[in-house]
């Protein structure tokens, strides 16, 4: 079992690359050449810039009438840990905050679950895979899988979208719930969300899958050369004993740590997906974000996605901790 | 009946662009209790042999034999089995049950994420054992190699070199089998732990009745341990005979370079023989003896007729034209 020592020194290592976090998102825009926060702010760009009431409050929040850059710094900090990332320009007089809670789960919603079904699909596909190395179905399918992992996420969903909600309109073509209508039950709220979700998820879960189901053969196919294979033969064990217990449970460990790579990638699909359905995630805010040059919306949530990624690589070390014995746990 | 006799044994890895004839017209018999060592140089088909016993070559490796009996005991068919006739079930059933293996640098051959017990227990529990017998024979196998029980619950990692190899070595014993291929099982160990290990293999031996194939490159290390000792070269065996008889007078020039090998500090090494270049490629046809170019007697006739096995006196044989022998028996 993991020891509350080794927790600790965990959580601590996450505190640490999200307080890192925390000061790019600060950083890295004011280092740009030209300053776009201040410029936007000030030089009056966005919709609601010329509204002198926000700009007032930004301004006195996060001291940007004072140039020395810690100072501002530390009031962005004071400000963060009392949950205020600002007023956003596009859907003042809401918060940031506020916009990004109503969107984030949305978003924690379909890259969940299309990272989840990917893995619980594509590994089994990868074990059937190096278990049938060099066969013809093996051949068909690994070569399907890596022309499917070159496409980008956008093509895979406009594919998805032309063919199954415009040439046979069964699944709709945009938005997380349908629009104007009110729902008898709990449940039929969830099938609507669920009926949304099936082309965005299913996009996430095309464009992932492959990679995961190749990933997991490759590590698999390596394996089945370690010794302790031999030995698994030599003793006479069933097939399927060797193959899963033996071969898959330990080439799962190198694709659990790639999965945990993989999130941000995944993250940045998701927000793609997201644009292309109108699905009310964080990507698709983000983009009207961008395009009404919503500086304090566009920072809350790349801040956001940071910490959300940093989290969940956070559970996939733990998730690998507890299956992997050789992982010291004090 | 011998427990395993094989007779013109003929093995070929196939890869992509060339085939590997490793194992040559081998012929062997190992009795119920012996020990029997195979020597010879890195790559000339030791392990490839083992391998066979059990059938665990590659799929796409073509092997062949005149004969590949198993005689088991008991509990398996009145007559023998003929290893290279058996389907998948079969071979299951005898891998491990009757033929078991400690592999070459057994430091890896634990399954790395499996608790030490659990790797005992798979074994027993697909071959029929009950929870019972299971759980005992885990205790008394570990305790037959000097480890404590509550290794059961440790992981690989976490076990040294030696104790790993004696794991590998209790492992190998806790189905009962009645051949053991030991192949080089303590290679990559010191020298005090390797003669602790090889003291208990043999102790263990004693006790159980166990036939043994015992693989290794150091010839010295089976002075101690073995009954008979095969000298294998190039796929084929040159020269087997009783332990006494091969260290006291080797007559093929291959085994006589094997020896002289072995540190002396007595008068008697006298007849120092060298063995100078490289054994010849396995993927070729090889005409004549193998071993002519290195050797330093090799006649004409070396380098173009193959010599057979052929009995110098009792269990004593040699191939080597230019050994007299009583007779021109094969085999
Ligand atoms: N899987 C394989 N595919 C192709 N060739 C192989 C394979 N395994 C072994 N060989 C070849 O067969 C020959 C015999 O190999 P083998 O492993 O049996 O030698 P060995 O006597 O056990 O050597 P060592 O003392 O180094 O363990 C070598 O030439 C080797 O290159
Ligand atoms: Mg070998």
């Amino acid at each position: 079992m993991i020891s509350k020592r080794y927790l600790l020194r965990r959580l601590t290592n996450m505190a640490v690359i999200a307080y890192g976090a925390i000061t790019l998102n600060f950083f890295l825009p004011r280092i740009i050449p030209g300053n776009p926060v201040m410029a936007n702010l000030f030089g009056g760009g966005g919709g609601q810039i010329g509204n002198p009431v926000v700009v007032r409050r930004l301004t006195q929040e996060f001291g940007l009438n004072n140039p020395n850059l810690l100072y501002q710094y530390y009031r962005y900090l004071v400000e963060l840990v009392h949950g205020n990332l600002g007023i956003s320009f596009y859907y003042y007089p809401q918060s940031v905050v506020s916009v990004i809670v109503q969107r984030l789960p949305w978003t924690l919603f379909l890259a969940g679950s299309g990272t989840i079904l990917a893995a619980l699909l594509g590994i089994p596909l990868g074990i059937f895979l190096a278990w049938r190395k060099g066969t013809l179905p093996d051949s068909l399918i690994s070569s399907a899988g890596m022309l499917i992992s070159s496409i980008p996420y956008f093509w895979i969903g406009i594919v998805l979208l032309i063919f199954f909600a415009v040439d046979i309109t069964i699944f709709p073509v945009a938005h997380a719930v349908s629009q104007g209508v009110t729902y008898s039950s709990v449940f039929a709220y969830l099938g609507d969300v669920l009926y949304h979700a099936v082309l965005p998820i299913s996009t996430l879960v095309i464009a992932l899958m492959p990679g995961y189901a190749l990933q997991m053969r490759n590590t698999m196919i390596t394996v089945m050369h370690e010794d302790y294979i031999l030995t698994a033969f030599a003793k006479g064990l069933p097939n399927h004993v060797i193959k899963n217990r033996y071969a898959a449970r330990n080439a799962i460990l190198p694709v659990t740590t790639h999965v945990g790579i993989a999130l941000g990638y995944v993250v940045g699909g998701a927000l793609m997906v997201e644009y292309l359905f109108a699905y009310p995630g964080l990507g698709y805010t983000l983009f009207s974000a961008i395009q009404s040059e919503d500086y304090p919306l566009m920072q809350g949530i790349f801040l956001i996605i940071s910490l959300c990624v940093i989290f969940a690589n956070f559970i996939v070390d733990m998730i690998y901790t507890l299956i992997d014995p050789r992982v010291s746990l004090t | 009946m011998d427990l395993l006799e094989v007779s013109k044994l003929n093995i070929r890895y196939r890869t992509k662009d060339r085939t590997i004839h490793a194992v040559r017209d081998l012929s062997i018999s190992i009795k119920r209790g012996e020990v029997v060592g195979l020597v010879g140089e890195s790559g000339c088909g030791k392990s490839t042999f083992g391998m066979s016993l059990l059938r665990l070559l590659p799929v796409s490796t073509d092997i062949s034999a005149k004969k590949m009996m198993f005689n088991a005991g008991d509990g398996m068919q009145a007559g023998g089995i003929d290893i290279l006739e058996l389907s998948e079930k079969e071979l299951r059933r005898l891998r491990w049950k009757h033929i078991s293996v400690i592999f070459q640098g057994s430091m890896n051959s634990l399954n790395p994420v499996a608790r030490i017990g659990s790797q005992f227990a798979d074994a027993m529990f697909w071959h029929g054992f009950d929870d019972e017998t299971i759980k005992n024979s885990i205790s008394s196998h570990l305790e037959l190699v000097h480890l404590d029980d509550s290794i059961r619950k440790s992981y690989p990692h976490e076990l040294s070199g030696g104790m790993k190899q004696r794991v590998a070595i209790a492992m190998a014993l806790v189905c009962s089998p009645e051949l053991v291929i030991a192949d080089e099982p303590t290679t990559a160990l010191d020298v005090v732990v390797q003669r602790r290990i090889l003291k208990l293999l043999m102790d263990t031996k004693e006790k159980l009745n166990l036939s043994i194939i015992f693989i290794t490159h150091d010839i010295s290390l089976l002075a101690s341990i073995a009954d008979r000792v095969a000298v294998m070269y190039a796929g084929s065996i040159v020269e087997i005979g009783d332990v006494r008889t091969l260290f006291r007078s080797p007559l093929h020039p291959y085994t006589k370079g094997l020896m002289s090998t072995i540190p002396r500090v007595d008068e008697r090494q006298s007849e120092l023989v060298e063995i100078h270049g490289s054994p010849p490629d396995l993927s070729g046809s090889i005409r004549g003896c193998p071993f002519a170019p290195r050797c330093g007697i090799a006649t004409e006739l070396c380098a173009v007729e193959m010599p057979q096995l052929r009995v110098v006196e009792g269990r004593h044989m040699v191939s080597c034209h230019n050994v007299e022998v009583q007779d021109g028996k094969n085999d």
